[in-house]
């Protein structure tokens, strides 16, 4: 194998793609998502390939064009070869085609022949790499154990997501929980409860609340209590065994309060296909303080 | 010594190249049918036989083993002769092949439709398929084998190493991942559960793709490009040491189908690095390939068949590359479960074997009816009609792929989802899911094309039934040649060649799937999961026969987007009973593992009679069968006791008294239903309540240890 300058340039590539499996989870999903990276990846490959036919069919061309009019492509030709093609040469060391008779074999198969070319030298020392890659990758995470295998990434990933949350909601505005939850009757409030209530409840209780699978919300009977809080709890934590789901772990608390007050603005409303009356009769909300509860 | 002279038999090539055309043509309308349902919901037709669930194997094995498998047994027929200097060994063998393999076709045609399936990717077929899919299997490799014997050429070409090694390592794979007790003679429980499944299932799977789609069209390539660019092959030694490679690298290369899953982590690194070596020995071959054509690319401007050859090369390199990097695990957890997965696929199966194939029926068949092919003109339409309806089906997939995960994956500030509705990520991607139909449908009017060409070219010419070489017989005493390559040795001995070859693929196998199987500790046990009742295991009967498995994975991994939108990550120990495994390998709806006890019986209820109606722009199809049917008791009691032979620990009471306990589960829910439901029409006996059953059953085993 004869030795090559450029060589270096082809490991710097190949390692640098392998490196990736070695970054933090986090930060390869950011290069890898960012659309950015993908773009510049994508018209590079393009370039290159452009830049190799290119250049190799001015190569084509050149020697088909001296062959024609009879020139020997000597020494000096070969002199004015650019680098980017005498690297190509090196790295596949491949017999030009004049010369392929030498190092044809005597294997004839239904005519079709063998040439006897070397392994080219980026393939063969790729897959050199390739391998160490495989040790290093195995001894990494399973002799050494240095590398977090898949439930640590995840138990860190989860702690740190757990600090984030804490750190905002330090300033969120958004803590009530089913005590302190208030009736909210700002139109803002109301019209974004709407939006809410047709994106995840309308499915179940009809987009004007008057029911379906699950029970009419407009009238004055609630089967888990029409008080705000009752509602709200109601929507946090749903009635698993009667089909209602919970919707803490999907919504934030200030969004179900948006819904509350939204369900609760309903009442009176006239919808189109009204289900009959389930539950016990609740006459709070309409005259009472926001902060009413059911008992 | 005198030559001799023998005649090729070319009419089982050309059987084979024609069964190639047709049935390539009906699989890629069948996926089209599907690609489409995905857009237009209602084209499921409420009917049955013509769901996504069903039509997606159909497509799967219709285009790998039908398309494919065809056009690789008309290339083996027709080159294996050539390069041997023998006619075939057997006619009869080649009759009872060619009629046994379109027999099974057909038999996939009719019992995938009707919902009769293992539920394995690519080896959905059930137990008597199977069987007869190894007697033809066999008789193909025994036919191939009495030919090498019959040579008159001393060695072995590179073609006929892969030809040798598809056939071993096929036989075996087959053999192994399709392990099955009977319970009837439609219906089988796999040996392997749960992990050790979803291990051995990855462990074909993945080596379908490399010894079915890869190994056998890298002969084909190795015949058929130097020959229609007439020119010598580029490097004799880099075949023997891609071959080898390749071979040995492949196998061990399953276990990246599942990174992240409950699958061991020393197998999950296992397949990642596998993998990465494998992409100088599969780049190996395209060196090859696309080497061979120095000093023919004026030809390649000229014939649409080196077109073919040479798009069918490049996009094998670059589905070799995209492979590899898809098994690092950074990049899988991006692109898993994604569409992503079907572009790279279909890279593969449109580009590479599609292309190899039509290149290959461009140059074959004029020859095999000595004319010329009816129009280069309509060759080369096809050639670039062709191309275009890959980046079309690819582009928008690999688009769908980036953004369904990037939803997926987005937290708000508070650590909410905010994509906390699975299908608003889904009715995102629903537009390319359109423009991917757009680029299959002209991928098959590129077809249609060819066909005409085809049909014009076949009446202009007349059929060489027999066609006439002669060559010198091999004789007694070998002389080896002086300084000849080491590698001659085995070149000259078929049976070593394919002992190795098998000695070569069973060493990954081995070492990988024996360790899972027998080391207690890749399995933890969980005390509190216990055998599905007999209801439930009815309703994932009914799970597995609908499909389910095709759009919905049964696999929470360990990411926090996933723990947040379903719920634990599932644990090995949860898969124990689990024959055969249902994992999944693509979300087109949301994961299933932790549905049980998530929705009430009757959201399950309206969900399956019309998913519209609970979760509006949803394009799951109806399944409003499952509502009339009775269930079938008729096996209930022989799949407990299969089950208990599988070591599942189901008691003697159990099993003798299942009618009861079937009954008392089923009241119960319909009970529920009817209370839940006015007005509904619902018989403890429907199928529905069985598979309400086993979907509310889901993942709620370790809540009680909680």
């Amino acid at each position: 194998m004869k030795t090559n300058n450029y060589y270096w340039l082809f490991f710097a590539l190949v390692a640098g793609v392998f490196s990736l499996a070695y970054f933090d989870g986090d930060q390869i999903t950011a290069v890898f998502t960012s659309q950015t990276t993908w773009l510049v990846a994508i018209i590079a490959f393009f370039l290159f390939l452009a830049f190799s036919a290119v250049s190799s069919a001015s190569n084509a061309i050149k020697h088909y064009v001296a062959k024609k009019e009879g020139r020997d492509i000597g020494a000096e030709d070969l002199a004015t070869e650019t680098w980017w093609e005498k690297t190509w040469q090196k790295l596949q060391d491949s017999k030009p085609i004049e010369e392929e008779t030498d190092i044809a074999l005597d294997h004839n198969y239904d005519g079709i022949v063998e040439l006897d070319n070397n392994l080219p030298p980026w393939w063969l020392w790729g897959f050199y790499l390739s391998m160490v890659f495989a040790v290093v990758y195995l001894v990494h995470f399973h002799v050494l154990q240095t590398g977090d295998l898949q439930i640590e990434e995840y138990e860190k990933t989860m702690a740190e997501a757990e600090l984030q949350k804490a750190e905002y909601l330090k300033t969120a505005a958004n803590l009530v929980d089913e005590n302190t939850v208030t009736l909210l009757t700002d139109e803002a409030s109301i019209k974004a409860g709407k939006k809410l209530f047709a994106l995840n409840c309308a499915v179940c209780h009809a987009a004007d609340g008057g029911g379906g699978v699950g029970p009419n919300l407009v009238d004055d009977y609630w089967i888990h209590g029409g008080s705000v809080n009752d509602v709200f709890k109601t929507i946090k934590y749903g009635v698993p065994e009667k089909g209602m789901i919970s919707w803490k772990d999907q919504m934030n608390p200030s969004k179900m309060q948006q819904m509350t007050a939204y369900i609760l603005s309903l009442k009176g409303t006239v919808p189109v296909k009204p289900k009959e009356p389930q539950g016990e009769l609740y006459q709070g909300n309409a005259a009472a303080s926001p902060n009413d509860s059911a008992q | 010594m005198n030559t001799e002279t023998f005649y090729y038999d070319n009419r089982w090539a050309k059987n084979f190249l024609i069964a190639t055309m047709v049935w390539g043509l009906i699989a890629l309308l069948i996926g089209l049918t599907a690609a489409l349902q995905l857009v237009f919901p209602e084209l499921n037709a409420n009917t049955s036989w013509l769901t996504f669930g069903r039509l997606r194997a159909l497509h799967t094995n219709g285009a790998i083993f039908a398309f494919v498998g065809n056009s690789i047994f008309a290339g083996v027929y027709y080159s294996l002769q050539r390069l041997l200097k023998t006619r075939i060994a057997s006619d009869a063998l080649s009759k009872f092949h060619f009629w046994g393999w379109q027999l099974i076709i057909l038999s996939a045609v009719i019992t995938l439709p009707m919902g009769l399936t293992s539920s394995k990717e690519y080896a959905e077929l059930e137990w008597p398929i199977d069987i007869a899919i190894a007697i033809v299997w066999v008789a193909f490799g025994v036919n191939m084998f009495w030919t090498i014997l019959k040579r008159r050429e001393r060695h072995l070409y590179v073609a006929i190493w892969f030809f040798i090694a598809t056939f071993v390592t096929v036989a075996l794979l087959h053999i192994v991942n399709n392990l099955a007790i009977p319970v009837s003679f439609t219906k089988s429980y796999p040996v392997f559960a749960g992990v050790q499944d979803a291990l051995v299932q990855w462990w074909y799977g993945h080596n379908a793709v490399a010894f079915f789609l890869t190994t056998p069209v890298l002969g084909l390539m190795y015949y058929f490009v130097p020959k229609a660019a007439n020119r010598p092959v580029y490097s004799y030694r880099l075949s023997i040491v891609h071959f080898w490679a390749l071979i040995f690298l492949y196998i061990w290369a399953g276990p990246h189908h599942l990174l992240y899953t409950a699958l061991p982590e020393w197998a999950q690194s296992l397949g990642t690095v596998f993998s990465i070596m494998l992409i100088f020995p599969s780049w190996g071959g395209m060196l090859n390939g696309l080497l061979t054509l120095r000093g023919a690319w004026d030809k390649v401007r000229e014939s649409a068949v080196l077109k073919f050859f040479v798009v069918a090369i490049t996009c094998y390199g670059m589905a070799t590359l995209e492979g590899p990097l898809l098994s690092l695990k950074s990049i899988n957890a991006i692109a898993h479960y994604t569409d992503w997965i079907p572009a790279h696929v279909h890279i593969g199966t449109l580009g590479w074997n599609g292309f190899m194939i039509f290149g290959m029926i461009y140059w074959l068949l004029p020859r095999m009816y000595n004319t010329s092919l009816f129009s280069q003109k309509m060759a080369n339409t096809h050639f670039w009609i062709g191309t275009v309806g890959i980046i079309f089906w690819a582009l928008p997939m690999y688009v769908a792929g980036f953004t369904q995960s990037l939803m997926w994956k987005e937290f708000n500030p508070d650590g909410t989802l905010v994509y906390a509705n699975f299908l608003e990520t889904v009715t995102q991607i629903v537009p390319m899911y359109a423009l991917r139909a757009v680029g299959g449908s002209l991928y098959i009017i590129g077809m249609l094309v060819m066909g005409v060409n085809v049909f014009r070219t076949i009446k202009s010419g007349n059929f060489i039934k027999e066609e006439e070489d002669s060559a010198m017989p091999l004789t007694k005493v070998f002389k080896k040649a002086k300084g000849e390559y080491w590698h001659r040795w085995i070149e000259r001995r078929p049976v070593q060649l394919m002992v190795w070859s098998l000695v070569v693929v069973l060493l990954g196998g081995i070492l990988e799937i024996v360790p899972t199987l027998m080391v207690k500790s890749n399995i933890p046990t969980i005390a509190s999961v216990k055998p599905y009742t007999v209801l439930e295991l009815e309703g994932r009967d009914i799970y597995i026969r609908e499909g389910c498995n095709a759009c919905h994975s049964q696999m929470v991994r360990p990411f926090r987007s996933e723990t947040a939108r379903y719920g634990e990550y599932s644990k090995a120990g949860e898969f124990v009973y689990d024959h055969p495994f249902l994992w999944g390998s693509k979300r087109t709806g949301p994961d299933l593992h932790r549905v049980g006890g998530k929705y009430s019986h009757s959201w399950h209820y309206n969900h399956m009679l019309d998913p519209q109606s609970m979760s509006p722009g949803s394009i799951m199809p109806r399944y409003p069968w499952l509502f009339g049917n009775p269930l079938n008791t008729i096996h209930s009691q022989e799949k407990l006791n299969v089950m208990v032979k599988l070591g599942v620990p189901y008691s003697q009471d159990y099993i003798d008294n299942w009618e009861h306990y079937m009954d008392l589960q089923a009241q119960a829910i319909t009970d529920d239903l009817r209370e839940q439901i006015e007005e509904v029409d619902v018989e403890k006996s429907d199928e529905i309540v069985a598979l309400i059953a086993y979907l509310q059953r889901l993942g709620i085993d370790i809540k009680a240890e909680n």
